[in-house]
Parts: C-alpha cells; structure tokens; sequence
C-alpha cells in the first residue's frame, strides 16, 4: 500500500468524506458548509493534478480491494481516466461554487450538498474504474446519488421527474448489470485492456458477444441520453441549475457517454467490435440521436429543456466519434468529452443565472437581456457559438476531427449528419442570441432580485466567465501540448497504434 | 530597426491592438483611455503593411494546427486596404468608439477584418470570419435591421467547411499554399468549385447570395458603410485569391463557368444599378458588379495560365483600390444647400425659398462655395473606380475573351449612376430618413426620397463641375480617353434614366418626382 494505492483512494475520499459530514451539519451552519464543500473540491483538484503529474512521468496508478473470489474492485487511473477525471474535478469545483450561490436562501442545503459530493465521489469512481464490475458499481452508485439532486425542489412535478430518470436508470443499469455477469461467465475476467479482452472469442460466442454489445451499450445509454432513451433528461430540468449542470455536463450523461467508449475500446475493442458488426448500428443510432435531438430542441421555448435537448444531440457526437472507430473520429469524440463540458456547462450556468437573477425560464422572456445581464449573456453567446462549431471556440475541433474522421472511415453520411446538426444548432441558438442582444427589454422582468451594482452575485457570475474563457481557450490553443486534444490524440494513439 | 522586431510581435500586434482596446472599454478605470486610444485601433495594421518586409509567424499550437499568421504580397494589399477603411471607418463614426457597446462590435469587428488578411491557414481564416462577421452584424444591427446576414454567414461557413474538409485528405497540412498544392495536384471538381465560389461568394456579394448587401449598406452610418466595404473585400475576394490555383492549371471548362456566374452578377448588377434611386443601392449594386468582375478575371485567368501570373500580382492592387475608391464614394455625401438644410428642417411643404437667401441661390445657380469641390472631388472619384476597371479590362483582353470591354464597362455605368444620384444632392441625414420622418408628420405629403434639392438647376451644375474634372483628369495624367468617355455616357444614362426609372411598373413612383414637382410648383 503506497502512493499508488492511496493517490486514487484520496480522489475518491476528498469528497466522500465531506459530503458524509454534510449530511449531518445543521440547516444553518452555512459557514462550515462552505468550507467543507471548497476544501473537498480544491483537495480533489490538488490531488488529481498530483496523478496527472505522476501519470506523465508514466507512474502507474492502482488501487485494488478484494471484492468477491476472483473479482476486486480496481481503481487504476491512465490517460482516458484522466481525462474524465481532470474534467470532473475541475467543473465540479466551478460548480460548488455556483452552487453556493445559486441555493443561497434555499431549504434543505445539507442534504443537497450531501448528495452532491456524493454524486461527484460516484462520478471519479466511474471514471477511474478499472473493470466492468467496479464500473458498474459505481456507476449504480451514481443513479443513487442523483436521484436525491433531481427531487430536491419536492415539487409535484419534480417527483415526477425523479420516477422517471429512476425508471429509466434503474432499468438501464440492470441490462447492464446482466451484460456484465454474462460477460464474466464467457471469459472469466472483467479488466479493462486496450484493445478489449473479448477477441479470442470471436468465433465461438459470435452471437453471445453481440447480444452483450446490446446489453451493456443500451445500460449505458440510458446515461448518455440515446435515442429513444433520453426522455429523463428534459424531465429532470426541474432541478435547480446547479444539479441540471452536473447532471449534463459533468457527471450522469458523461459518465453514459465513457462507458460507451469504455466498451468499445477497453472490453470488446474497437476493430472486434467492428468485425462483430455492431458498430455500424451504434453509429447509426449516434447519427439519428444527433438530429433528433436538434429537431426536438427548436420547438422548446423552456431555456433548460432547450439546452436538455442540445445535450441530448450533443453527447451522441460522442458516440458517434467512437462508434466510427477510425483514429481520427476517435480523438474527435473523446475530444468531445471535455469539449462538451465546458461549453455546455456554460450555457447551464447562465440558464441559471437568468433564473435566479431575473426569473426568467423561457426563451420568449429574453427580450433585452444583453443589456441588463452583458457578461451572462456574452459567456452565453460563447457556448452558443461553441455548440453550432464557430472557430476559435471549442466546438470547431470536435466537428473538425468527426468530420475528417468520417472521411477516413469511409462513413460520408456521418458529414451530412454533423452538417445539419451544425445548421441545426444555429437555428435554436442564434435567435436567442438575436432577442437578448438587438431587442429591447420588457418594460419589468418576471421576478427580478436586485444584487447591487453588479449584474448578478459573484458566485453566480464568475463560472460561467471562466467556462467561457476556457471553451474558447481550449478551442484556440488545441493543437497546443497538454490540452485536451492532444491528450485525445494520445489516448487513440495507443488504442488504435501500440501494440 | 523595424526589421529587427520579431515577427511575432509585429504580425501579432495589428489584431491585438484593437482587442485590447476592446478589453479596455469593458474594465471601468480604462474606458475613457481606451474610447480615447480607439482611433488609432488600426494604426498598427497600416504600419505593417507599409513599412515592413514580407514575414512569417508559424503558431502551431492554434486550432487544429499547422497555423500562423503570413505577410505577403496579396495580403499586404489587403491589409493595407482594410486598415485604411477601418481607420476612417474610426473617424467618421465617433459614436462608435465612444459608447462602449457598439465600441466592442466595432473593434472586434476590426481585429477579425485584420486577422483575416493576415492568415496563413484556412482553418485561421475562418475563425477570422466568424469574428469579424458576427461582430460585424452586431454593429450594424444596434442601428436598424439587418436582414439575411446571419443565415448567410452560417450557410458561408458550412460551405467553407466542407470545402476544408475535401480538400485536406489529399493536402499535406490546412495552410493555403498546400491546399492549394493539392487541389492543383487534382481535378476541376464541380463541386469544390461551387462550395469556393458561394462559400466566399455569400460575403463577396455573388449575385444569389448577396441578398444581406443592399440592406445593410443602405442603411449604414458612414463609417459603419465603410467597416462593411473592409470585410467584404477581406473575407470575399481576398479567400477566393489564397485557394484557387491560379497558373498551376488549365481548367477551361471550369475557368469558363466562373467567367459566365461572373459577367451574369456583372451585367444584371449593373442593370440594377442603373435603374436605382437611391445613392447607396446603385453603389451596393455597383460593389456586386464589381465582384462580378474580379470573379470573371479569375475565371479567365483559371482557363489560361499565361494570364493567371500577371493578374495573381494585378488583381489585388485593382480589388484594394476599386474598394477604396468605392468606399470613398460611399461615405461622399455632398451636403445640401443651407436654404434646402432650412426647409428640410421646418418641412415646408410649397418649397419657396426662405426669404432671408433667394438671392445668393437665385445668382449661382443653387450652389454655394463648396460644392464645385464635391462635384470635382466626385468626377474623379468615379473616374477613378472606372479607370481601374478597365485595367481589368487590358487583361482580360489578353485572354481573348469576348465582352471583355463591355465588363468593366458596365461597372463603370454602375458607378456613374451612382455618382449622378450622388450629384443630385442626397444628404447623408436625408438618406437615414430624418427628412421622412419629419415629411410623415405631414400625411398628404408624399415623403421626399432623401433628395433635398434646392434648386432645380444645381445638379446640373455639379454634373457638369465634375465632368470638367473627369476630363481635365485625363488629360493631366495620360488616363485612357476612354474612361473620360465612359463617365460621360454613364452620367448621361444617368440622367436619362430617371424618366425611365419612375415609369417603370413596380418601382416606387415618385419621391425623386415629388421632390420635384415640390420645388417646381413652389
């Protein structure tokens, strides 16, 4: 047991213990509260770039507990873990802080904070499992963990949300929980290794590894919002901005969308999968996912299921990049991961500042609002232009990369998908963008809170800023080292190159 | 010395100057500094151009890499062109730099039109656009409608995007000169054609996709007209002179087609132009036929290779300073008469003279002092924009291509309508409609067309003023004889036109007749 053993353990604990505090702080010990949620987060942000530090310079990182005869729980962390790791970390620190000041004069802190940490505790375990059954645990951990953030207005409508993301994931992680154990009988391990674990049985299980390609990609997929099976997340936008944040850009669909690419590449292996025959379909049902969910977002006037539908689109360009499985498509959709997270997490966190500070919900309400809210409303105009693929922001090099990597493959279809899915997104976003910049503002807004001089609070301005830099950031500088896309490009290179 | 700077900073600085001013106004212990500083926002561009060696800065950490930013002779050209326009684009339009809105528009407006001219990378390039363009809008729109810019700029981009992405496969990286390599190294392909010619045509003004052109220009402030004229030269013709492969290939039928979409935008623009009552409509049409134009000299040039090295070198030179001159055109606004300033004032409805100056109109004819310098100053304004058409003219001749004369040609009566409405006296204030809005609070009164003509005689005068200095032009500096003749015909359709125009079905009848059967009956 040395530091490679407890760097992993210590990511995981620097926000489960916190949040197990939370839970039994008192209502008004808002001081504490603070301080426990901030020490957590900047702990966990300490520690993870202490691993990445260490994974540069090619230390291995695992944890193993025994678990049951045969099976341990592996936490072992390399650069695809990492990716998701910094990512997580980084965001949920930003959103604490939102967090802190979106649920201001809100009841019932403690618990929310509770189950926050512990969703973002589930979330690194997600990210840093290292086999399928560590994966799925901490993956059922999640859904139990953001069920409480979803109900937590206790509104009628909000329970009624809450039944149904637990339908949906409930149902999901028990195909992928019987994918699994099915998995495990055929080949008695459940490691995740580059290039899959599954090929040797390639001729005698044809039929068995296909249906468990169904199983466990239709597990996940629940998560990452696939067509059909995406219907929780414009219902849970009941839940304040912070969870609808987390939710969609940091942790749940996030977590669907690697397990995707866990599969494809560290289980069955992206050229078996491809002889089985089963990523042609996924890529199809990625394609259809795409339009679907721009389709579906024109018609919205609510901001949040707008920007639900966006995600839904948005995260299949994930796995559409993967399911391509060419080395180009690849980066761009692991690219997309963080990509994605940043820009949309933006758009969240000022859906949430416009709420709170005017209370404005629909896209009808926004007449003017550039001129009462201009720093919300710019980062906003960031993100927005991140998801319709305008350089320099982010969203330019993941359609860059899907789109030169569907060429590679041979897949020309999946350029017209991104194409309409780009005129798509400039149909939903720009009008909003148009109303709030060139309109002028409504004689009084629907429940204005007056926070002095500035447009809003500090702690509700200052994410979505820094989000906004970093999307245009990480856009401008990609081909740079150490940003995300190189790190994608390292991460294919050793699933498609190295032996 | 200057060369000694590195090259970073000196390629660098002409886009950042004017982002930090744009940071600048947004911090409030800066903003009065920076709104101060705005004006000389494009200064560091212009050194650039004209005081500095062709340089290089590659950045391959920007975008999807392989990128930098290039000083070469092309884009010296544009860079010198687009920083002057910005500059005046600065002075004429104070209220945009001051309030620190439309201030922000117009300088990233500003850094994204510089940026482009200085891009060695499509991928670079577009950024540049989207900048530029959407900041672009965001300036124009704070003053009225802008209709189609912004589904024309998506549709732009896509097309440019796809465009990359055919051609990088066989490119070995996305900067110009090795897509434009690879695309010699293939086929005339229609389609990569097609995706070139709209992609940057949609900004150009390619007849088809020009739609958001008039609209715009011909509300614009002065100054905002001319940050309009710098991103279209930037973003159109400058894009369509860094892909094509001008004298790596013979394409004939290809070079044949762009001949044709160009001499069809040339000839239905200029028809159009003619048929104008409007100052900056004719001028609009007469930036589409001139796009027209520069496309069917690249076509040319794409069929015959001989003439392609000649025109890689000429063409920008003649598009810079075709803008230029249009642009001058475009912000040349002769001011009304004080006694026709008074009447637009009080909205007179019989159009007599003010009794306190019958006299002094009566004795000149209408004019005052100045306005034989306008008339002058506008002669060879438009003599100019015709005679650097008709260079084009020379070299398109070389190829031995029919209509060669005629093309330029009909720029040239496109301008000289242009420059006759120009000579009738239209007001700057009268074409942003505050003598409508003053004429609408008298309902009978049919609103006058933003011709505020003081007397009936004036513009005859001025035509006459300016056609003196067109020839008088001529003669002095050895220009072609037929340029002169050229103006002088355009000036007369010009004339002529107007009965024609007002009797053409459809077209709005008369405020250019109400304006005169007003001072006619008065």
């Amino acid at each position: 047991m040395n530091g490679t053993f407890w760097l992993p353990m210590l990511v995981l604990g620097s926000s489960l213990l916190p949040g197990l505090l939370i839970f039994f702080l008192a209502e008004d010990r808002s001081g504490i509260r603070t301080l426990l949620n901030l020490a957590g987060a900047v702990a966990k942000l300490l520690a993870v770039l202490w691993m990445l530090w260490g994974v540069y310079n090619g230390v291995a990182y695992e944890a193993r507990l025994p678990f049951l005869p045969g099976l341990d729980l592996v936490l072992r962390v390399g650069p695809l873990s990492l990716l998701f790791v910094v990512l997580s970390t980084g965001l949920w620190l930003l959103t604490t802080i939102y967090a802190i000041g979106y649920l201001e004069r809100s009841p019932h802190r403690s618990r929310f904070f509770g189950f926050f940490s512990l969703c973002v505790t589930a979330t690194v375990g997600v990210a840093m499992a290292g086999n399928l059954l560590t994966f799925v645990l901490f993956y059922e951990l999640l859904t139990l963990a953001t069920y409480p953030l979803v109900v937590h207005r206790g509104s009628e409508a909000a329970r009624q949300a809450g039944q149904v993301y637990l339908a949906h994931t409930l149902f999901g992680g028990a195909l992928l929980l019987a994918g699994t154990v099915w998995l495990y009988t055929l080949t008695g391990t459940l490691e995740f290794t580059p290039r899959g674990f599954v090929s040797h049985l390639g001729e005698t299980h044809r039929g068995s590894l296909i249906a468990i390609f169904a199983l466990t990609v239709v597990g996940v997929g629940v998560k990452a919002a696939l067509v059909p099976l995406h219907s929780w997340l414009p219902r849970a936008m009941v839940a304040p901005a912070p969870v609808s944040a987390l939710l969609h850009a940091v942790a749940v669909v996030k977590a669907g969308a690697f397990g995707v690419v866990r599969l494809l590449y560290d289980v069955f292996g992206a050229e078996f999968a491809a002889s089985l025959g089963v990523t042609g379909p996924l890529a199809v049902v990625a394609g259809a996912t795409i339009l679907y969910g721009s389709l579906r977002a024109l018609y919205q006037d609510d901001l949040k299921r707008r920007l639900a539908f966006s995600t839904v689109s948005q995260v299949a360009y994930i796995t559409l990049g993967v399911a391509i499985a060419g080395p180009l498509a690849t980066i761009g959709g692991l690219v997309h991961l963080v990509h994605q997270g940043v820009m949309k997490i933006t758009l969240f966190f000022c859906a949430g500042n416009l709420a709170e500070t005017l209370g404005i919900h629909k896209v009808s309400e926004m007449c003017g609002v550039g001129r009462r809210m201009p720093w919300t409303m710019a980062a906003f105009t960031v993100g927005a232009f991140g998801m319709i693929g305008l350089p320099p922001v982010a969203g330019f090099v993941t359609k860059w990369y899907l789109g030169i990597g569907a060429l590679e493959a041979g897949q020309d279809w999946a350029v017209y998908v991104l194409a309409g899915s780009s005129l798509l997104n400039a149909a939903y976003f720009l009008p909003i963008l148009h109303v709030a910049w060139f309109r002028p503002p409504p004689p009084a807004w629907p429940h204005e809170h007056d926070f002095g001089p500035r447009e809003t609070a500090w702690a509700l301005l200052l994410p979505p800023v820094v989000t906004a830099i970093l999307s245009v950031a990480v856009g401008l500088f990609a081909a740079a080292p150490f940003s995300p896309l190189e790190w994608a490009t390292l991460i294919a290179e050793r699933e498609f190159y190295l032996p | 010395m200057l060369s000694s700077l590195s090259p970073a900073l000196t390629l660098l600085l002409p886009i950042l100057w004017p982002l930090l001013l744009a940071l600048g106004l947004l911090a409030a212990p800066l903003r009065q500094t920076s709104a101060a500083l705005a004006i000389t926002a494009a200064l560091p561009a212009l050194t650039l151009a004209l005081a500095f060696p062709d340089l290089l800065l590659p950045m391959p950490a920007l975008l999807i890499g392989g990128s930098g930013l290039l000083l070469d002779a092309t884009g010296r050209m544009f860079l010198f062109g687009g920083a002057l326009l910005w500059l005046l684009a600065g002075l004429l339009n104070p209220a945009a730099t001051d309030e620190r809105r439309s201030g922000l528009w117009f300088l990233l407006a500003m850094a994204g039109g510089l940026w482009m001219t200085l891009a060695a990378d499509l991928p670079t390039f577009l950024a540049a656009t989207a900048v530029g363009g959407y900041a672009l809008y965001g300036l124009l729109a704070s003053q009225g409608r802008v209709p189609f810019l912004v589904p024309l700029l998506v549709l732009s981009d896509l097309l440019l995007f796809e465009l990359m992405l055919l051609l990088a496969p066989t490119a070995a990286d996305l900067s110009f000169s090795a897509l434009t390599t690879a695309w010699a190294a293939g086929e005339a392909v229609p389609l990569l054609l097609g995706l070139l010619v709209l992609g940057f045509g949609v900004k150009a003004g390619v007849l088809g996709v020009h739609l958001w052109l008039t609209p715009a220009l011909r509300q614009a402030a002065p100054g905002n007209a001319l940050a309009l004229l710098a991103f279209v030269l930037a973003a159109g013709p400058l894009g369509w002179l860094r892909l094509l492969p001008l004298g790596a290939v013979t394409w004939t039928g290809a070079g044949d087609w762009l001949f044709g979409i160009g001499t069809a935008t040339l000839a239905i623009a200029a028809l159009l132009a003619l048929i104008q009552t409007r100052q900056r409509l004719a001028l609009a049409n007469t930036l589409v036929a001139l796009t027209g134009l520069w496309l069917a000299l690249l076509g040319a040039a794409l069929a015959a290779p001989s003439l392609a090295t000649e025109l890689a070198s000429a063409l920008p030179l003649a598009i810079v300073l075709a803008g230029l001159s249009l642009g001058a055109l475009l912000i040349f606004q002769p001011p009304a008469s004080a006694a026709a300033a008074t009447e637009a004032d009080t909205a007179d409805s019989t159009g007599t003279d003010s009794p306190d100056q019958p006299a002094a109109h009566a004795r000149w004819g209408g004019l005052t002092w100045t306005d034989p310098i306008w008339a002058a100053a506008a002669g060879l304004l438009a003599l100019l924009l015709a005679v650097l058409t008709l260079d084009g003219a020379a070299l398109a001749a070389a190829a031995d291509r029919p209509l060669a004369f005629w093309l330029p040609a009909a720029v040239a009566l496109a301008a000289g309508r242009a420059l006759w409405l120009g000579l009738r006296g239209a007001t700057m204030a009268a074409e942003l409609g505050q003598l409508e809005t003053a004429a609408a609070a008298d309902a009978s009164e049919p609103q006058a067309d933003g011709i505020v003509v003081a007397d009936a005689r004036r513009p005859w005068v001025m035509a006459a003023i300016a056609l003196l200095a067109a020839a008088l032009g001529t003669l002095l500096f050895w220009l072609p004889w037929l340029a002169a003749l050229i103006l002088l015909l355009a000036l007369a359709l010009g004339l002529a036109a107007d009965p024609l125009v007002r009797r053409l079905p459809g077209l709005p009848e008369g405020r250019l007749a109400a304006a005169e059967a007003r001072l006619t009956a008065g």
